[in-house]
């Protein structure tokens, strides 16, 4: 399908000038204005926080913190994008290629081409195989957001795979595609806002085929938490069970 | 090629850390920022996905920060051209998609007669609101509402206050 030619829509123009006061805006009143709205100036600093450490967990060599929580994953998006394909390598290898380039004035002969292919080719190759063996435990970690959920947690965390505790996740029942897993958390936290306001869920791919994700709720540090507050779901009507996060 | 230019580009490493370095001040700005280009589409998703996108993008090197752009800019930019690219999609997408649930009403999706109608109690409100939609800016809407450039630039603020604290409202989390 042919994507129409946009053209900026009233909304557009709202969005802009809304964005115009807020630069505009002078730094201790808008500081003012979230502790007015959310009851601490910072709330709105804390909330960028947390989506930064989450935004910067999966990118394995630039990754700092270890968070386990994927809030929002917008289908198609580079952040799903850099769930499924281990992107820091790929950057990598884009820059090793930008590299050769203006060393070669910008151009290459054909066979220059070639080599530079082979050369890619087998620094690809040699980085796999090195993180594979050595570092599979931070494979893992990338990995573990987008990993098939589980359906009963493990009696015991398999020493060696990771360094931390085990945690433990609340998972809605999986969904056949990403939107329909969101939409199954939005629509019980606009039931449950007692419970679930402010939570981001946590996007776990499913068992059941490629498109298949689940919505979670945690981590939890301890499972008896996991389970209470599973059943005080279950007690509102709402399907779900309790599973190891890092499954 | 050759009629290339060549701008200089901070790593993703350097742009994680420029914004993690950033002041609550400007951490505030941003969200705010997202807030306002994603509740402004008609989109499913909202501002804590735009704000992911962002930064997926830059770490994945799909959006370099120039070096002769601040941080606080080129995110806002980052921001405004994926909430652009969600509402070329969103013509793509099924039109019940986003109004299945109550969550669709919940995150208030602002469209021009609702917005219009939040501002009935103040005329010159309504008259700034109704003329920065036809995309008009500054000097043309003190112009048109008879305002000084301060009494314009309060009564922009107050609109924007009113939109978000209708946001706020919409999502229960406003403490009062």
């Amino acid at each position: 399908m042919t994507k129409p030619t946009v053209q900026p829509d009233p909304m557009d123009h709202l969005a802009d000038a809304l964005v115009e006061d807020i630069l505009a805006t002078p730094p201790e009143v808008l500081l003012a204005e979230s502790g007015e709205d959310h009851g601490d100036p910072r709330a709105l600093a804390a909330e960028f926080d947390r989506i930064v450490t989450s935004s910067a967990s999966p990118m394995g060599a630039l990754k700092v913190g270890s968070d386990v929580t994927v809030p929002h994953v917008p289908a198609g998006s580079a952040w799903q994008r850099s769930a499924d394909h281990p992107s820091w390598w790929r950057v990598g290898l884009e820059r090793l290629w930008q590299t050769l380039l203006p060393a070669a004035g910008g151009r290459l002969p054909p066979w220059g081409a070639a080599a530079a292919v082979c050369l890619l080719a087998l620094v690809a190759l040699s980085v796999v195989a090195a993180l594979h063996w050595e570092q599979r435990g931070s494979s893992e970690e990338f990995m573990h957001g987008l990993t098939p959920a589980s359906t009963q947690p493990a009696a015991e965390p398999s020493e060696g795979l990771s360094r931390r505790a085990v945690e433990y996740l609340v998972l809605l029942p999986e969904q056949p595609n990403l939107e329909a897993a969101l939409a199954s958390y939005r629509n019980l936290q606009g039931r449950l806002p007692a419970l679930l306001a402010g939570r981001d869920p946590v996007i776990r791919a499913g068992a059941a085929g490629d498109h298949a994700y689940v919505a979670g709720i945690g981590p939890f540090t301890k499972a008896d938490e996991a389970k209470d507050f599973c059943s005080e779901l279950k007690r509102t009507g709402a399907a779900c069970h309790v599973g190891e996060a890092d499954r | 090629m050759g009629t290339e230019s060549v701008i200089a580009h901070h790593s993703p490493a350097e742009a994680l850390e420029a914004i993690r370095s950033l002041s609550d001040r400007d951490k505030t700005v941003l969200i705010k920022v997202a807030k306002a280009y994603a509740r402004t589409r008609k989109t499913r998703y909202d501002y804590q996905d735009l704000f992911h996108e962002a930064i997926a993008r830059i770490l994945e090197g799909k959006r370099g920060w120039p070096q002769s752009l601040g941080i606080l800019p080129f995110l806002c930019g980052v921001m405004r051209g994926i909430a652009w690219d969600w509402r070329t999609q969103s013509y793509e997408e099924a039109p019940e998609a986003s109004s299945t649930s109550e969550e669709g009403s919940a995150i208030a999706r602002l469209d021009a007669q609702k917005l219009v109608a939040l501002f009935a109690d103040d005329i010159i409100a309504q008259q700034i609101v109704v003329g920065i939609m036809e995309g008009a800016r500054g000097e043309e809407l003190c112009e048109q509402s008879g305002l000084t450039k301060t009494a314009y630039e309060s009564k922009r603020r107050k609109i924007r206050r009113r939109i978000e604290k209708l946001w706020l409202e919409q999502q229960g989390t406003r403490r009062d």
